[in-house]
């Protein structure tokens, strides 16, 4: 029996007045309770009604006695009723949820549940029977018990951040202070197979395995949740972690699985083998053939041996597989939205959208958003459901960049573009703007350039800026600076081959010793850069009210890097990585400012703490073969502490700190106003932390000073009772006899070290007190002892 | 600091030896030319012509009237330090890898490299060093056998009762001279030890790895007093007579080195404070990794050999001295 039912035959025991109107209210009841109302039943034209009649027929009719059936034609619902409430209520649960076909798939409900919704007044509120709250709170209790506090690493009392570094087989979890050396958090041997990654919130790490995917967290890092996937390659969280999807291989049985982060529970299994649209296995396989005939080019010889391998791949083509390179793999393949109630997937001329329900993930509308020619898209990384589509050039049809709503479907803004080669979409992180990089063939098709449309996706109507380069202006890199409306670009003036050959012969004539500081042709020739281009730049822009305005220009930079802190304070690091040797600078953009120049030596990666205090350069073992290692930098470029080196150093990555626990954007700015309340207590804290540690290391040199000491002591000992048998040695040779107590003679000199250092004294003395507030930089004293 | 640049070797050093006096600097090479040079200034004295193979180490006698070298022409030679002839000549089976003079000056050894099908072991002779030097034994009266590896370093203690050799099998081993016998062995470093000095009295030693650690031990226990980790796989190590002090050298193998940049491959020499385990400072200058390092006996200066072949020799200057004193 339902609560319905229930409830009405309570009704029924109160009004014992009329026992003939409460008979037939129970008749009524029992009526309610067996009849389902099933709901998205196909309307269908009249001659095709007897079909539909036989085909829902035989869908009920073996959970039960029917003992009446009605499905008008137009209605586009159906009702059924049983002969007992049970069978009713069997049937309901069965049939809830039938696919009757593609886009129909039915909603049954209790007619006596539709009565009870129906005389609810409309204001009322749901209030959860106390039983089922009971229920859940012991659930929550259980929960509590199993699972660690995921969130503790944020109780730290200094407000430290982590780290996690991977060398050769170990894996360690460090804390960074901005006095203390790193200080060790966890550390474990074979914790990971091959990778590890925090999730984006930082409640998790992941850690690879052949069996599959494991996720841990806590104070003492326990296992949390296991996701069974056989050899694990590739793995993407949505955006607060509520789903993760892992990739194995595109022929594998399950290549591709969508998971439930927080209970392991397994989701959606896409196809296997995996399919890719034809377009995107076009274009990736493009770029291999592409990079192959430079390589045969280059070198036939080697060409030729690895003609096999070559043949191996073709075969892979033609079996329309993406290429084996996972470095290729056009990753992540399904994208969450921002309120992860949808997902996304490329598709042959469509984006399947899915959406996230409680119980199921469903096509959205039973149908793809037919997007022709789609190629590429991304979802805005704040706005709900926000997607940006674009797609190549094909035929007449030029290629086009959307802004669709979802899930509705509406087109914000569409922008066409010719000529084009590629586009790269690239959302500014708090989803202010779109930046497409769109890479665009020159009139005669043979040159290429690039130019930069960018959409101010919060304004009304969605306006458009274009930033264009021309054909000898390479651009190397983008990026945006997060929390603010500044990006950076990186690029590159090539000049004519014979205006760069004369200019080089030019300043081989005229400046023999390399013109530094003359022009930019002079200088290339100098630098011996025969191709013909000039050292990159870097240009920063702003988008501003009614344009994008370009900041300043730096010229002639060794730099391959732009990365942005994560403060939106304007502090940059542009570093020239790898073969450009580790070259790095600290720039203060907002305020046109060099902040540091240092080196680091053949680092290949940088990444900035989430607070933006620190950043990172490390050598990645897979980069270089020597100085593997990292060394920590104040975000103005002064080293925190010396090198690390770690031999097979392959992963270093900050923990990200959870925005939602966070203060917001505003708040944030709220603080920095107010900077100096807070000031006082943390340099209090930092000045007493300071001379803490100044006492300790003091305390631990006046101790290793004294063991010396008596080791020394011990030594002289030894030394001395062993003089005879040096004398034994020594006394018939000429000249011999120093040897027998050379070592003590030493000693005698009073150069000795020990007799030094006995007098060694500590003396502090406060000479002068000045205060002084350095605007810029709060954290100037942050200096390690 | 400025450094007294010399240059005479064709191909990296293998070894520096000052004489107990420390006027006179012995250096070989893997060109074939032990070389002498005035300490003082620089200059140098002169060769000791004769091998046919890269010269892998030397010693010279007490009174610095005689030099011994091995070679890996598989000879090891007496010379006359003054005129540069050859007095006597030992063979063995495979290259010489260390020659040594015991205190007292009886005995002396020969260690081979495991090369040609040889054990790598230690060979000791017995030294007329009175009368005519040209008659000396031309067998070893013991031969002292266990390392698995070639012997990159022999030192004597200084009753010349038992002696210590290090290996590339990372073992530090103790040889008892009376009977042969291996008394003590110990194992610490993960690679290769490539270097091992005595401290002055002869009671700590110091040994070089290439997995990049430096350890000094107490020589009657055998076990580990301090150790230090550096960044780049060390050559040569070596003790001050003068302060708490260590330098250690050495560098990324040519074979590694990406980029010609100086720095690139840490070819510096670096000092260690013995007593608090720190780097005092660094001495640049050399642009192939540091072969071998010896402080002058007096502690007042040390010299490199490079693979790059030139030996620098450095005199301290006072800010050496204060520098020290302030750590």
């Amino acid at each position: 029996m339902t609560r319905a039912a229930s409830s009405g035959a309570d009704t029924w025991k109160t009004s014992k007045v009329n026992a003939k109107q409460a008979l037939v209210d129970r008749a009524v009841n029992d009526a309610l309770a067996s009849t389902l109302v099933v709901e998205n039943v196909p309307v269908i034209p009249e001659s095709k009604h007897a079909k539909l009649v036989n085909v829902i027929q035989k869908i009920f009719s073996p959970l039960g006695v029917i003992k009446y059936l009605e499905i008008p034609p137009t209605g586009g619902y159906g009702i059924v009723e049983y002969a007992t409430a049970e069978e009713a209520e069997r049937a309901r649960k069965q049939t809830d949820g039938f696919q009757l076909d593609k886009a129909h798939r039915f909603q049954v409900s209790l007619l006596s549940d539709v009565e009870r919704l129906r005389q609810l007044p409309p204001d009322a509120s749901f209030e959860p029977p106390a039983e089922l709250l009971a229920e859940l709170s012991d659930e929550t209790a259980r929960h509590m018990e199993t699972r660690p506090n995921l969130l503790s690493h944020l109780a730290d009392p200094r407000g430290r951040d982590q780290f996690v570094v991977c060398t050769g087989v170990d894996t360690a979890v460090y804390w960074v202070d901005p006095l203390l050396p790193p200080e060790l958090e966890h550390e474990r041997a074979n914790w990971t197979e091959s990778d590890v990654a925090w999730s984006p919130q930082g409640l998790y790490l992941a850690t690879f395995h052949r069996q599959g995917i494991a996720l841990w967290g806590g104070s003492e890092f326990q296992k949390i949740v296991r996701f069974e996937h056989p050899q694990p390659r590739l793995i993407h969280f949505s955006g607060n972690e509520r789903y993760l999807v892992t990739f194995n291989a595109p022929d594998s049985p399950e290549p591709l699985v969508v998971w439930e982060t927080g209970t392991g529970r397994r989701l959606k299994v896409f196809e296997s083998p995996l399919r890719l649209p034809p377009r995107l296995l076009e274009r990736l396989w493009s770029d291999v053939l592409e990079e192959r005939a430079r390589a045969d080019a280059a070198n036939p010889m080697l060409a030729s041996m690895q003609s096999a391998e070559w043949k191996r791949m073709e075969t892979e083509r033609e079996r329309g597989m993406p290429p084996p390179d996972i470095g290729r793999f056009p990753w992540p393949l399904v994208q969450f939205s921002a309120d992860e109630t949808m997902m996304a997937r490329l598709g042959e001329d469509c984006i399947h959208v899915f959406e996230m329900l409680p119980d199921r993930i469903e096509l959205l509308d039973h149908r793809p958003v037919s997007v022709p020619a789609a190629l590429g898209f991304a979802w805005s990384p704040t706005t709900p459901n926000l997607l940006a589509i674009w797609t190549p050039e094909e035929g007449q049809s030029p290629a086009r960049v959307l802004l669709l709503e979802m899930p509705s479907r509406r087109e914000l803004r569409q922008k066409a573009l010719y000529s084009v080669a590629n586009i790269e979409l690239i959302w500014h992180p708090q989803g202010k703007y779109l930046a497409c990089r769109v890479e665009r063939y020159t009139r005669s098709r043979k040159g290429r350039f690039t130019n930069f449309e960018i959409f101010r996706v919060n304004e009304k109507d969605v306006p458009v800026e274009t930033l264009e380069f021309s054909e000898r202006d390479k651009v190397l890199a983008f990026a945006w600076e997060p929390k603010s409306d500044r990006f950076a670009i990186l690029h590159q003036q090539h000049l004519p081959p014979n205006t760069a050959a004369a200019a080089a012969a030019a300043a081989t004539t005229t400046t023999p010793l390399g013109g530094l500081g003359t022009a930019a042709g002079g200088v290339a020739g100098a630098m011996g850069l025969a191709s013909g281009s000039t050292r990159p730049m870097v240009t920063f822009y702003e988008v501003q009210k009614d344009t994008v305005r370009t900041l300043f220009r730096l010229e002639r930079k060794q730099c391959n890097r732009i990365c942005w802190s994560p403060t939106g304070m304007g502090h940059v690091l542009l570093a020239g990585l790898g073969s450009m040797g580790g070259v790095l600078e600290w720039w203060n953009v907002a305020d046109h400012e060099l902040m540091g120049v240092d080196e680091h030596f053949a680092c290949s990666d940088i990444c900035w703490d989430p607070s933006g205090r620190f950043v990172c350069t490390w050598v990645n073992a897979s980069a270089s073969r020597i100085e593997h290692g990292y060394q920590l930098w104040t975000f103005y470029g002064r080293k925190l502490g010396a090198p690390h080196f770690m031999e097979n150093l392959f992963e270093f990555s900050w923990r990200p700190r959870p925005a939602k626990w966070f203060l917001s954007e505003q708040e944030e700015r709220e603080v920095r106003k107010n900077l100096k309340q807070y000031r006082a207590k943390y340099e209090a804290e930092d000045t007493a932390m300071r001379a803490h540690r100044r006492r300790d290391i003091r305390v631990a040199r006046r101790d290793a000073l004294a063991e010396w000491q008596k080791l020394v002591e011990r030594n002289r000992a030894r030394y001395r009772a062993e003089t005879e048998k040096r004398a034994a040695l020594w006394k018939h040779i000429p000249g011999g006899e120093r040897h027998i107590t050379d070592a003590l003679a030493a000693d005698a000199e009073g150069a000795a070290p020990g007799d030094d250092e006995v007098l060694e004294e500590w003396v502090e003395q406060v000479l002068e007190v000045e205060e002084k507030v350095l605007e810029k930089y709060l954290d100037e004293n942050d200096e390690r002892d | 600091m400025r450094p007294l640049l010399l240059k005479g070797h064709e191909r990296p050093l293998t070894q520096l030896k000052f004489n107990p006096e420390g006027d006179l600097l012995f250096t070989t090479a893997k060109d074939t030319r032990p070389t002498v040079w005035w300490a003082s200034t620089g200059e140098r004295l002169g060769t000791y012509d004769g091998h046919t193979g890269a010269v892998w180490s030397c010693d010279v006698f007490w009174d610095s009237t005689r030099l011994l070298t091995g070679s890996a022409d598989n000879t090891a030679r007496l010379w006359d330090v003054q005129t540069g002839r050859e007095l006597f000549r030992w063979s063995l089976r495979s290259s010489v890898r260390s020659v040594g003079v015991a205190p007292g000056c009886r005995l002396m050894h020969l260690a081979n490299s495991k090369l040609l099908g040889q054990e790598s072991c230690i060979h000791l002779f017995r030294l007329k060093s009175d009368g005519n030097w040209q008659e000396q034994e031309t067998e070893p009266f013991l031969v002292l056998r266990g390392h698995t590896a070639t012997i990159t370093g022999v030192v004597w203690y200084n009753t010349a009762e038992y002696m210590l050799s290090v290996s590339e099998d990372g073992t530090v081993r103790k040889w008892d001279v009376e009977t042969g016998k291996e008394v003590d062995r110990a194992k610490r470093h993960k690679k290769a030890i490539t270097d091992i000095k005595f401290s002055k009295d002869h009671q700590m030693f110091l040994t070089g790895s290439a997995d990049g650690t430096a350890v000094l031990w107490d020589t009657h226990a055998m076990q580990e007093i301090r150790s230090f980790v550096l960044d780049r796989p060390l050559n040569a190590v070596d003790l001050s007579p003068l302060m708490p002090h260590a330098v250690v050298g050495g560098g990324q193998e040519a074979s590694q080195v990406t980029t010609t940049a100086g720095k690139a491959g840490k070819f510096a020499a670096t000092f260690l404070h013995l007593i608090y385990g720190e780097e005092i400072f660094s001495v640049k200058g050399h642009f192939g990794p540091i072969n071998c390092l010896s402080f002058t006996p007096d502690g007042r200066g040390f010299a490199s050999g490079g693979e790059d072949g030139y030996v620098r020799l450095h005199h301290f200057d006072e800010e050496y001295y204060r520098r020290s004193s302030e750590i």
